[in-house]
């Protein structure tokens, strides 16, 4: 007669796995202790050995996701077929569906009470312990002791019950933490293994007295999570190709740009166009200001200039909250400095009602500050939208990376001189740069990013017109 | 066995030391009327007669006086058997109890013995009222260089007492005073019991009862009343409570799953509460429910014999408290 071969369940958290690998092919005969797939939880991954032998037929597909205890497979005699309805009753695939409770999985003998509250289930030490002796699932033990309390007679008579047919033939193996109730183990960190699903036999023993503690248990997760959380093959990180002449930690400034650039791109939905912009205007306003004691950088006018588009275009200055976008009413453009070490935004605030000398004074201000480490708090707070130049390096466009929880972000290229192709065949030249707007499509689309740049560029062609306290 | 020997627990003790003191003529006895008097209780009856008055000595009403006695003498080769009357009045000791007895050995490298046997009489019943009638076991335990005895029984009296004479460390021997018109089997030859080694006075595999002084007889009559339900207790008297056999304690409680510690004295911060953290420092996982505690309410025992009677834990107690060791409401 066809065994059933179901989705285990490794862990009390464990609601459904899915199937990453078949490690054996349909039709190969296994014996028991094989071990059948590779299985992945919301935790770890782990591979399901067979506890009974047969000729597998599997089911259900590499990538497909089902409940605990769903049958995703059957061990067949020689010669048998394989059930009539041998598909998988309505995997969960990626679609959020509600995981089936483990107890109506073909294996639970139903259980006629089990001691939960708030999903901590209530075991005597000794119970526990007996629970591993007799090979008994605490979860078809109904408890008679005090708040429900399963206690060792429980286990006893649970043993002592005709074993239900038993379809369930799978054990895990590895990271498996079924294992986890053999284990010697304090109940602090069986109760921390519980909540996160890790397996106790996998966590070393307090070598004192030869038990699992909660420090261990702790110790190991962050280990885990240090060592790239999900180990999936994908994004394991490979270890040094060669042997490193140093190696810079992941840690403050560095670590904090790596999280918060990965999550930008992670979380939005970014893309960039590029638009130039004629500064023949520019570059005659700056003439005009020669001996003043402040003369506004090209950046100072990009970042003016886009200051006055962002009121024009509130919807750029807006930011994703969880009630949707938020348009924010005041305009504060971030200015991002490298530094040695990585880099810094700082904000120029209210930068669409200050004029250009204000502005600039303010840059070199927060810029001078950056280099030296004296920004305050309230300098780098509260950006609406930032700038980055790139063009002293020869850059003309790129692809900045927003800095969260702005939606857009304006990068500056190199002040160059075009050919300009004029009427009647006349060449000319000008003096050029590429504007390169990064946005989240999430918040606006392709053409609003365009009438935005496009006001830019053209508050470029007229500087006196972001000159103006607004 | 019909001719068995039978001594009342007080006369146990009375041998004890009587035959030490034929052994040894270095042992000698000093408290508050305990020479021609023989002791408010008797116990050091006839002594004095045997002995004379240079080997049982009436002391002043001083405590203190009577343990630096027993402290110096013990330092100086002698080995002193000195008597407080009451468990209560250890108080009034405590600096040369706590601070010369039990250090002596330590503060001089280990060269000093401290031959020393402190006798006195402890619990209530009696209605002997809030200063005559505590149980203040549990503050000798808590200090290293004591070792603390409670027998329960005639034969235990007369071992142990024997051993707490001979023991070259610094003892405290608790006489209970309900316990001593209590009659049974006692040798007549010298014998002594171990000190550090508990009796298990009754086999049991469903809970185990940890009990010492009067305490070990209410917790047999109840263990023997809910032997007529199939329930089959463990009583356990550990005899010495410093050293505690916790050994004997945790395989028994390994064993039953289930364990319940009773004294006389109040519950908060009792001996019992360190043999329950013992119990589950070393059988945790063996362990079907927490380890329960029966003890007096925390007030001074007070002197109505109704109100005592009351205060003090009897067998009924005890039951109630096995009963809830053993609870399974849902079977």
């Amino acid at each position: 007669m066809a065994t059933e071969f179901i989705m285990p369940k490794l862990g009390l958290t464990m609601e459904e796995g899915t199937i990453l690998e078949w490690l054996v092919p349909s039709g190969a005969n296994i014996t028991p202790g094989t071990a059948v797939l590779r299985i992945e939880t919301d935790k770890v991954e782990s591979d399901v050995e067979s506890v009974g032998g047969g000729i597998l037929h599997q089911i259900a597909d590499v990538g497909s996701t089902h409940a605990c205890g769903a049958v995703i497979g059957y061990l067949l005699a020689e010669g048998e077929a394989p059930p009539a309805a041998a598909r998988p009753a309505a995997p969960a695939a990626s679609a959020p569906s509600p995981a089936a409770p483990a107890n109506t999985a073909p294996s639970a003998s139903a259980p006629t009470a089990v001691a939960r509250t708030g999903g901590r289930m209530f075991v005597s030490p000794n119970a526990r312990r007996v629970a591993a002796e007799l090979g008994v699932d605490l979860n078809t033990v109904a408890g008679t002791g005090p708040n429900g309390r399963i206690v060792s007679e429980d286990v006893e008579a649970a043993s002592r019950r005709p074993a239900p047919s038993r379809p369930t033939v799978t054990t895990p193996i590895a990271t498996g933490s079924s294992s986890s109730s053999g284990v010697l183990a304090t109940a602090a960190a069986r109760q921390l293994a519980d909540l996160l699903g890790i397996d106790l036999g996998a966590v070393p023993a307090d070598p004192s007295d030869g038990r699992v503690s909660r420090d261990a248990v702790a110790a190991y997760v962050r280990q885990r999570l240090a060592a790239g959380a999900s180990k999936s093959p994908d994004t394991a990180l490979a270890p040094a190709a060669q042997t490193p002449t140093s190696m810079k930690r992941m840690s403050g400034m560095r670590g904090t740009i790596a999280k918060r650039m990965h999550s930008s791109l992670q979380q939005m939905a970014q893309l960039t166009l590029t638009m130039d912009a004629d500064l023949d205007p520019v570059i005659a306003d700056r003439a005009g200001r020669e001996g003043d004691a402040v003369v506004p950088g090209f950046t100072d006018y990009v970042l003016a200039a886009a200051a006055r588009a962002l009121r024009a275009h509130p919807i750029v200055n807006s930011q994703v909250t969880d009630d949707g976008i938020a348009l924010l009413p005041d305009v504060h453009v971030g200015l991002a400095v490298a530094l040695d070490e990585g880099l810094v935004v700082p904000v120029v605030r209210n930068a669409d009602r200050i004029d250009l000398v204000t502005l600039a004074q303010e840059t070199k201000r927060l810029a001078t500050a950056a280099r030296s480490g004296s920004l305050a708090l309230g300098d780098l707070e509260g950006g609406t939208f930032s700038v980055s130049a790139l063009g002293m390096f020869g850059v003309d466009a790129f692809t900045p990376v927003i800095n969260p929880p702005n939606t857009a972000i304006l990068g500056v290229g190199r002040l160059r001189d075009d050919l300009v192709l004029g009427p009647k065949g006349k060449v000319s030249s000008v003096k050029r740069l590429t504007l390169s707007l990064t946005w989240d499509h999430r918040v606006f689309d392709g053409a609003p990013a365009a009438q935005f740049c496009r006001s830019i560029v053209e508050f470029l062609a007229d500087p006196a017109s972001v000159d103006r306290p607004a | 066995m019909s001719d068995e020997r039978k001594l009342p627990y007080v006369m146990a003790f009375n041998e004890a030391v009587s035959q030490a003191m034929e052994a040894d003529p270095s042992v000698f006895c000093a408290g508050e009327d305990i020479g021609a008097f023989g002791g408010v209780f008797g116990t050091f009856g006839g002594l004095q007669a045997k002995f004379g008055a240079d080997r049982v000595v009436d002391t002043p009403i001083s405590e203190q006086a009577i343990v630096g006695l027993g402290v110096g003498a013990a330092a100086t080769g002698l080995r002193p058997i000195v008597d407080l009357m009451f468990m209560d009045f250890i108080c009034v000791a405590m600096d040369q109890i706590v601070n010369q007895a039990a250090k002596l050995k330590y503060m001089f490298g280990g060269e000093a013995t401290l031959p020393l046997t402190i006798t006195t009489a402890g619990g209530g019943g009696l209605s002997a009222a809030a200063q005559h009638s505590q149980s203040l076991e549990a503050i000798l335990c808590h200090i290293p260089g004591l070792k603390v005895v409670y027998p329960s029984t005639p034969y235990d009296m007369k071992g142990l007492m024997t051993a707490c004479i001979s023991e070259d460390n610094p003892t405290v021997m608790v006489k209970h005073k309900r316990l001593l018109g209590m009659t049974g089997h006692v040798p007549a030859e010298r014998y002594e019991i171990p000190l550090g080694k508990a009796n298990i006075v009754r086999a049991g595999k469903d809970v185990t009862v940890v009990a010492y002084g009067r305490m070990v007889h209410e917790s047999v009559a109840a263990a023997e009343k809910l032997a007529a339900e199939g329930i089959e207790c463990e009583v356990i008297d550990p005899r010495t409570l410093q050293p505690l056999d916790t050994e004997t304690i945790v395989e028994s409680a390994k064993r039953t799953n289930r364990v319940l510690v009773v004294h006389e004295a109040v519950r908060f911060g009792g001996l019992g509460a360190e043999i329950a953290a013992q119990i589950q420092e070393q059988a945790f996982d063996y362990l079907d429910a927490p380890v329960g505690r029966i003890g007096a309410p925390f007030s001074p025992v007070p002197f109505s014999p109704a109100l005592e009677q009351h205060y003090i834990p009897d067998a009924k107690a005890i039951e109630a408290g096995i009963r809830e060791a053993l609870l399974r409401v849902g079977a």
